[in-house]
């Protein structure tokens, strides 16, 4: 890459670079040479000139208002797009990014396991057949699980769990639940 | 780590939540990054402002120095984060999460800070942030050491803009130069002489206190 003549560091006259001789000064491990030179010596004076007061600058504390996370929120909220829902039954929605942390949740109960990608299908509601109660959902569910734990039985588990809270929570029947575990942590020793 | 995956139709009737060992449900605030960034990569709103909580305090001493006004500062934070939402279905973990974030407030940074320089200069004496705790000193001491810290800060804005943002991630952030390079986009050989040249220029302009 062609570099602008002021984004080089010039050797010093003793042929040591200069910001190697800044950073030997900040973490002190500072060699012989760098410790004696005249040009090293001069090269580090600066070091040694602003090294209090910067590390005074560093440690200010800096704290965004809260105003600006709330903010934030609103416009992410507002970006949820307001057409993904799941029909409940005559004239009755549920916003599917609900429903789906809904049942992120339940996995999160369950001891060794955490929940990552929550995704909730319905098959279609057929026109003018919508006084009968929610149409069925599939459920895909990645998680990732201590490791350790038995997958197999664990996995069985979720599948109960989500079925489940489909039912009582959600109002909406669950045919399927497909799991996927992606990932397995071990719990610090 | 691994897959395995698992799928299957349901029995009827199936599934009793007692059956299960369970466990109360972590709280946001003690997940992992990693099952957060997924959870808000899937949209969940809630994961990314737990992100955006842990990471908005870091973005926004960096946004402060960078740009040497709180006000920008927080309009360049706000705009980040609304950008990392909409974009963090980009994010592929070739690189920190944390990385990715300061990529993105740096990027905001930049931008606001040429509009600014159409419309007008920044004013020489905008002494970024909070005074420091300054409870146990001397009125006097106190007064040298924010005006010492002014003149500093003044030194700073007076530095060219990608001199000022390769000084700041490396002397108040603490980051190395590869991680410097990765953030602005800028070689590391090119990284390390605007940080050389930024020094060289603060210890020039601080020589008059010493």
């Amino acid at each position: 890459m062609a570099l602008e003549g002021t984004d080089r560091v010039e050797p010093l006259a003793c042929g040591r670079d200069a910001a190697d001789v800044w950073d030997h000064a900040e973490a002190g491990t500072l060699d012989e040479h760098e410790r004696t030179c005249p040009h090293c010596v001069r090269a580090r004076a600066d070091h040694d000139r602003l090294g209090g007061l910067v590390a005074r600058m560093a440690a200010e504390p800096l704290r965004p208002p809260p105003s600006v996370l709330e903010q934030v929120m609103g416009a992410v909220v507002a970006d949820l797009r307001p057409h993904e829902l799941l029909h409940l039954g005559p004239d009755a929605w549920l916003g599917r990014p609900t429903a789906e942390a809904a049942l992120r949740h339940v996995v999160d109960t369950m001891d060794g396991l955490r929940a990552r990608r929550c995704r909730i299908e319905q098959d279609r509601v057929p026109d003018g057949v919508g006084g009968v109660g929610a149409a069925p959902v599939w459920v895909r569910m990645t998680v990732a699980a201590r490791f350790g734990v038995d997958l197999a039985s664990v996995t069985a588990r979720v599948r109960q769990m989500l079925i489940s809270a489909g039912d009582r929570t959600l109002g909406v029947p669950i045919t399927g639940v497909d799991i996927l575990v992606e990932d397995l942590w071990e719990e610090p020793a | 780590m691994t897959n395995a995956q698992v799928s299957g139709r349901s029995a009827t009737g199936a599934g009793s939540p007692r059956a299960a060992r369970a466990a109360h449900a972590p709280s946001r605030a003690t997940l992992d990054e990693a099952t957060l960034v997924v959870r808000a990569q899937d949209g969940d709103a809630g994961a990314f402002e737990e992100l955006a909580r842990r990471h908005q305090e870091t973005l926004f001493r960096v946004a402060v120095r960078v740009l040497g006004e709180r006000a920008d500062a927080e309009d360049a934070l706000q705009e980040a984060l609304i950008d990392a939402w909409r974009r963090i279905g980009t994010f592929r973990g070739d690189a920190a999460f944390s990385t990715w974030m300061y990529r993105i407030v740096v990027n905001r940074c930049t931008a606001l800070a040429r509009r600014a320089r159409r419309t007008e200069p920044l004013p020489p004496d905008d002494g970024p942030g909070a005074p420091p705790d300054d409870g146990r000193r001397s009125p006097e001491r106190v007064a040298e050491v924010d005006a010492e810290m002014a003149a500093l800060s003044r030194a700073v804005a007076s530095l060219p803009e990608e001199q000022r943002t390769a000084w700041v991630l490396r002397e108040l952030e603490g980051l190395g130069y590869t991680e410097i390079s990765q953030i602005t986009g800028a070689g590391e050989t090119a990284v390390r002489g605007r940080i050389h040249r930024a020094r060289g220029a603060l210890a020039e302009r601080m020589r008059a206190w010493r």
